[in-house]
């Protein structure tokens, strides 16, 4: 049972869910929320492709990512819990890459000429079409997978462990499959549907990776949007879409309620037997893992250094860096790099203001209404926030804002599982004592989930790091970010820029992550 | 001045299972009453109901004459000390301690004053400034009790606090509590499953059973005469039908209930030895008499002179007639 | 006891407060940043205009501080990610009757269709449109709407250290039947305006020229497909592919940066006569616009020999205004003047009725 501190605090988190967030968001879909709308678009046979195509590559995508992350999560207990802690925080890189810089990547790794399918030409399948989306969309999942895999695990009694061990001899499979399995399934369901939400909303991956036969609906909701003008029909193919992820975020909500609440001060129990040759494979799951997390990134950073056709050159950093203005990207590389970093904190600060509250106080309906958000595209949330907000608020503000809507449903679910960790006894004896309110929040639950918040910021500065689409509508050049400028010097043709301003997005949120990692081992 | 509990037709069910049926029970003031009952009973419910953490499904609670079933556990004045220290992980002894005094708003002053007074009087002085990863389970447990008494409550409501000590230590804060009761004139309910603390502790007795209160009284009377067939149950008494007592002496028109305390081996060949148990300060014995089975608790050397298959007399010195079911 | 928690939040919360308030103060105008002086032009346009030369900084002063020195007019400009962007918020403007821009600058010969048919701008004749060529008006918009200030050509941009100029001379659109189109990218129509020219260009050929049914072509080549120009683009520079679709002028624009000839151009030709497709960028008043007069003078000013001299070297195009001279880097560009242009076959009205029909037949070509 959870301590309900504050019988008004659900209601007020609802309004605030309501009024803050949902508003913003039918909003953006209201045109396309007719019956003449919806069937336009739906009686459109590229409609029904991209529809079935979705589901296919999501569901394929969503699997695999699940899977490798799974397996990554369990390799991850037989290894220090540090090193644990490093490789969990830094795979969120890969979660938070802009698209154009794993597509550039996965291409010129694995796509025609790529350095890795000219040594081995069967990898050529992940650099395009159906294995390239496939391919790329794993990339992006794992860390999610393997994250929520790995934190289940931590809850396993180690007693557990030692008592299967026993009875079946030290055998190695009826550990996985007396345990592991039965531990790590709500936590595999719950990866997948996530996997599956991102998975079937992407955009820019599936078209440049996979080619126009592999069009997802958000593909024509920025057709509809961007080249006929036709909002009826985007939104409309925005609110297909939405349905679907409905479903998947009912899946997720079912699976997530029924994780284990991780014990606090408890290592992950390392639920394979501790011999060599399963520390050996071990090691060598998690050198593929980061290795097909990392490769593409590389590449993106040899490249910042390459003036194209033209050697090494140092330019691109130097326009990076440069506190001239810029006409290229309406404002100064330097004041990017603060608006980036800037962003990035503020909705940490208020992600996780507003999430305590809301995990708090808000119950699962509140939680389910908040993943429904994931569903939504940035470019119909980003419309909703301008029609309704675009008057009032500044935009930096907007962009926060923003931020922070994409942000809530990662840094709610990692605090609310934060919150179970305080556990009822603790919560009893704090009831007792005559704690409630804010003082039971501030003094017990925060001090006690305090990981959770770890881990919530890093996934919130992640997120407003990589978040394009929403501040790509609202921002003017002078709060431009990393994630933006990016495309703005590709397109002047500013391809070392473009790469240096990415290398230095990836850096910035290496740094933040690492050290977040150091505070999440310490308190795992 | 103490103060007093009182239960009215208290009713608590989770889901289809019904934990608490009701029970009415007054708890006197500056009394310690022990709860008794074996696990499962209800007897936490029973405390948590107190507390205010769980609020019943009919029945009122009333402290003092006055009703609080619909008040939240902080302005109650009954605080609970459950049966795992649950100190608050990331705080101090003294921190943990003066979290409830935080809680009212009381000064820091004051609120030093008077944890430095509640461990002097648990003689915990030593530990205040370690984290709870750095006490022993005793020490823990008593910083728990100073957690609860700081706030002078006006009940002090104990699930099983000692249960997951070892025996020395329980023994030592049994003692304490008991002695702490006394000085300060405390009302105290204490729950417990072990008869030794009950007998040692209790004023007052009170068995639960299946979710009912199925006896109640002072100490003795209820240990030495209960008149429920599961009281007797839970205390472990011989319970003999009207025949089988008949045929050891004794007529009675229902069930009765032998302490094994009371049942005294004497010379004689009516009942057969069947069984001899050691125990810590006492033997048992069980022995046959014409297919009643009788329960004897003996010091060391009667039962050191009896073996299995002896043949052996038996009087019982006491019992008590068992009228309600 | 200890109320650290307590102060941390607070001053969090100080934080918050001080630094969106800094923000806010700090002199940035605010969205609906309509001002009601006659004394400003408020101009909308895509990121990168002008933003592609040796010196953006001082040809954008020249531009638009220059126009508020000759008329004490101020400019105030909003950037878009692209005119796409830039229109849909047009669009959504008049629609709302909230018509903040007076001036959109980018809107291109597809665009224009768009525009007019959501009847966002307003004719208008600046007193200076015989320096632009007749031409380009008449291909563009005859009735004014808006008016050319650039024009150049869609192309088959080629690495020479792969392709051989030879082989790309008398290129046509079969020539990629085989190992040319292998190493072909080309942009997605559905979502890069150079690729949507790319399919007009190439449905115009096939269907004014040659006669046959384009869908052909797509089905055969099957050409590697990416969201973006940048995205064609980059696997072009990454060499691993050796033909791009992208601009007439993109030799031209590696000379005069890196003295390099390295990079071609090339177009298909019919009967030996090289085809093109025209994109032309038009500048026009919006509907409702707050302040009409100012927006007049600064289209007028925007087609001024003075600004459009900068077109060439700063965006990358051929200038709209007859009387300007191209720079020496442009031998290598593909003069529009020099090719048979497609656009004059396949027309504006033709493209309105049937875009939506060659998208779709277009996505079957390409999926099956």
């Amino acid at each position: 049972m959870r301590v309900r501190v504050l019988d008004a605090g659900s209601a007020i988190a609802f309004l605030l869910l309501i009024t803050l967030i949902y508003a913003p968001a039918i909003s953006g879909l209201a045109p396309g929320l007719s019956v003449a709308e919806l069937g336009k678009v739906l009686s459109q046979d590229f409609i029904r492709r991209a529809f079935i195509f979705s589901l296919t590559q999501a569901s394929i995508s969503a699997a695999l990512a699940t899977a490798i992350g799974g397996i990554a999560a369990i390799a991850l207990t037989t290894i220090s819990s540090k090193a644990a802690s490093i490789i969990r925080a830094l795979a969120l890189l890969s979660f938070m890459a802009p698209p154009m810089i794993v597509v550039s990547g996965f291409t010129a790794l694995y796509g025609r000429g790529g350095i890795l399918s000219l040594a081995i030409p069967p990898l050529r399948a992940l650099g395009e079409g159906f294995g390239g989306v496939v391919a790329a969309h794993v990339f992006y999942n794992i860390p999610l997978a393997m994250n929520l895999v790995y934190s289940t695990l931590v809850a396993v009694p180690s007693e557990l462990v030692d008592a299967v061990r026993i009875y079946s001899g030290g055998r190695l499979w009826p550990v996985i499959k007396r345990v592991v399995i039965p531990y790590a399934s709500p936590a595999l369901i719950a990866s997948y549907a996530l996997t599956f939400i991102y998975c079937f909303a992407s955009f820019a991956v599936p078209l440049t990776l996979g080619g126009p036969a592999y069009s997802t609906l958000e593909v024509y909701i920025y057709y509809f949007y961007r080249m006929l003008f036709d909002y009826g029909a985007a939104a409309a193919t925005a609110t297909v879409q939405l349905a679907v992820l409905a479903a998947a975020t009912v899946l997720f909500t079912l699976a997530y309620t029924r994780l284990p609440p991780p014990p606090i001060g408890r290592r992950a129990v390392a639920v394979l037997p501790g011999r060599r040759y399963v520390k050996a494979a071990s090691v060598a799951v998690l050198i593929a893992v980061a290795a097909y997390l990392t490769l593409p990134l590389m590449s993106v950073i040899i490249k910042s250094f390459l003036e194209p056709g033209n050697g090494f050159t140092l330019r691109g950093y130097e326009r990076v860096f440069s506190p001239l203005f810029d006409q290229a990207i309406g404002t100064s590389g330097l004041r990017v790099i603060g608006n980036t970093l800037y962003f990035a904190m503020m909705t940490a600060l208020v992600a996780l203001t507003i999430g305590s509250f809301l995990a708090f106080t808000g119950g699962a309906v509140a939680d389910a209404l908040l993943t429904t958000l994931l569903a939504i595209s940035p470019l119909t949330l980003a419309m909703g926030l301008l029609n309704i907000y675009g008057g009032l608020l500044p935009a930096p503000v907007l962009i926060i804002f923003a931020h922070t809507i994409a942000a809530l449903p990662l840094v709610i679910k990692s605090l609310r599982l934060g919150f179970l960790r305080v556990g009822r006894e603790i919560a009893d004896a704090a009831r007792v004592l005559g704690a409630r309110g804010l003082l039971y929040f501030l003094r017990i639950v925060a001090p006690l989930s305090r990981s959770s918040y770890f881990v919530a910021a890093a996934l919130a500065i992640v997120v407003s790091l990589g978040e394009f689409g929403a501040t790509y509508l609202i921002a003017r050049p002078e709060f431009y970010t990393l994630g933006i400028v990016i495309y703005s010097f590709r397109g002047v043709r500013d391809w070392p820029a473009s790469y240096a301003a990415s290398t230095v997005l990836l850096a910035m949120s290496a740094s933040l992550l690492l050290l977040l990692s150091r505070r999440l081992e310490r308190w795992m | 001045m103490g103060h007093e509990v009182e239960l009215a037709n208290v009713t608590k069910r989770f889901g289809g299972f019904t934990a608490l049926r009701n029970i009415s029970l007054r708890v006197p003031a500056s009394s310690l009453t022990v709860v008794l009952g074996p696990s499962g009973a209800g007897k936490t419910t029973l405390l948590r109901i107190i507390a205010g953490l769980e609020r019943p499904d009919e029945g009122r609670v009333l402290i003092d004459g006055v009703d609080v079933t619909d008040k939240p556990p902080w302005v109650r004045g009954a605080v609970m000390v459950f049966q795992r220290p649950a100190l608050f992980p990331h705080m101090t002894a003294a921190e943990n301690i003066a979290f409830g005094l935080e809680a009212m708003g009381v000064g820091r002053d004051e609120a030093v004053a008077r944890v430095r007074e509640v461990a002097d009087l648990l003689r915990i002085r030593h530990l205040l400034s370690k984290l709870p990863d750095e006490l022993s389970g005793g020490e823990a447990q008593r910083v728990a009790l100073a957690r609860a008494l700081v706030l002078e409550p006006r009940i002090l409501l104990l699930d099983e606090p000692l249960s997951n000590l070892d025996l020395s230590l329980r023994e030592e804060l049994r003692a304490e509590i008991r002695r702490i009761q006394r000085e300060l004139k405390m009302t105290m309910l204490y729950v417990t499953h072990d008869q030794d603390e009950a007998l040692e502790l209790a004023d007052y007795l009170a068995i639960i059973y299946g979710g009912e209160l199925v006896e109640w009284g002072d100490t003795v009377s209820v240990y030495e005469s209960p008149s429920s067939v599961r009281a007797a149950r839970v205390l472990g008494h011989n319970i003999l039908s009207p025949d089988s007592a008949r045929k050891i002496g004794i007529s009675a028109d229902a069930a009765i209930a032998v302490p094994p305390h009371r049942v005294v081996l004497v010379d004689g060949d009516k009942c057969l030895v069947t069984r001899v148990a050691r125990r810590r300060n006492y033997g048992i014995v069980e022995v046959m008499c014409s297919d009643t089975q009788l329960r004897a608790a003996v010091g060391y050397d009667v039962m050191d002179s009896v073996e299995v298959g002896d043949r052996v007399g038996v009087e019982v010195r006491g019992y008590s007639v068992l009228k309600r079911p | 006891m200890r109320r650290e928690y307590v102060i941390v939040l607070t001053v969090i919360a100080v934080i918050v407060i001080g630094v969106v308030g800094y923000l806010v103060l700090s002199g940035y105008p605010p969205l609906a940043g309509g001002s009601a002086s006659e004394n400003v032009v408020v101009v909308y346009t895509y990121e990168s205009l002008l933003a592609w030369g040796p010196d953006p900084d001082s040809v954008y002063k020249k531009v638009f501080d220059g126009f508020t020195n000759a008329t004490g007019i101020k400019v105030e400009i909003r950037k878009f990610s692209d005119a796409g962007e830039m229109l849909s918020e047009v669009i959504r403007q008049v629609k709302e009757g909230k018509v903040e821009a007076d001036v959109v600058i980018g809107i291109d010969n597809i665009q224009i269709i768009k525009a007019k048919e959501e009847g966002v701008l307003e004719p208008f004749t600046p007193s200076n449109i015989g320096e632009i060529y007749e031409w380009l008006i008449q291909d563009y918009d005859p009735e004014h709407y808006a008016i050319p200030y650039d024009y150049g050509v869609i192309a088959f941009v080629y690495d020479t250290s792969y392709i051989s100029p030879d082989q790309m001379s008398n290129l046509t659109f079969e020539s990629f039947y085989g190992d040319l189109g292998k190493t072909l990218v080309v942009e997605d129509p559905r979502t890069s305006s150079t690729g949507l020219a790319f399919l007009l260009y190439q449905i115009g050929v096939y269907e004014k020229y040659l006669g046959k049914d384009w869908t052909q072509w797509w089905r055969d080549v099957k050409p590697k497909v990416v969201k973006s120009w940048g995205d064609a683009y980059d696997l072009f520079l990454n060499e691993q592919y050796h033909i791009v679709v992208s601009y007439g002028t993109d030799p031209a624009y590696s000379y005069f940066f890196y003295n390099s000839t390295r990079y071609g151009a090339a177009l298909a030709t019919y009967n030996g006569k090289p085809l093109a497709w025209l994109q032309i960028e038009g500048i026009g008043i919006v509907k409702g616009a707050p302040h009409r007069k100012a927006a007049e003078k600064f289209v007028e000013w925007f087609l001024s020999k003075n600004v459009q001299e900068e077109i060439p070297l700063n965006n990358w195009m051929y200038p709209a205004n007859k009387n300007v001279e191209l720079p020496e880097a442009y031998k290598y560009a593909i003069n529009p003047l020099d090719v048979e242009l497609v656009n004059n076959r396949l027309t504006q009205e033709e493209i309105a009725a049937n875009l939506d029909n060659w998208i779709n037949e277009w996505l079957s070509a390409v999926s099956g």
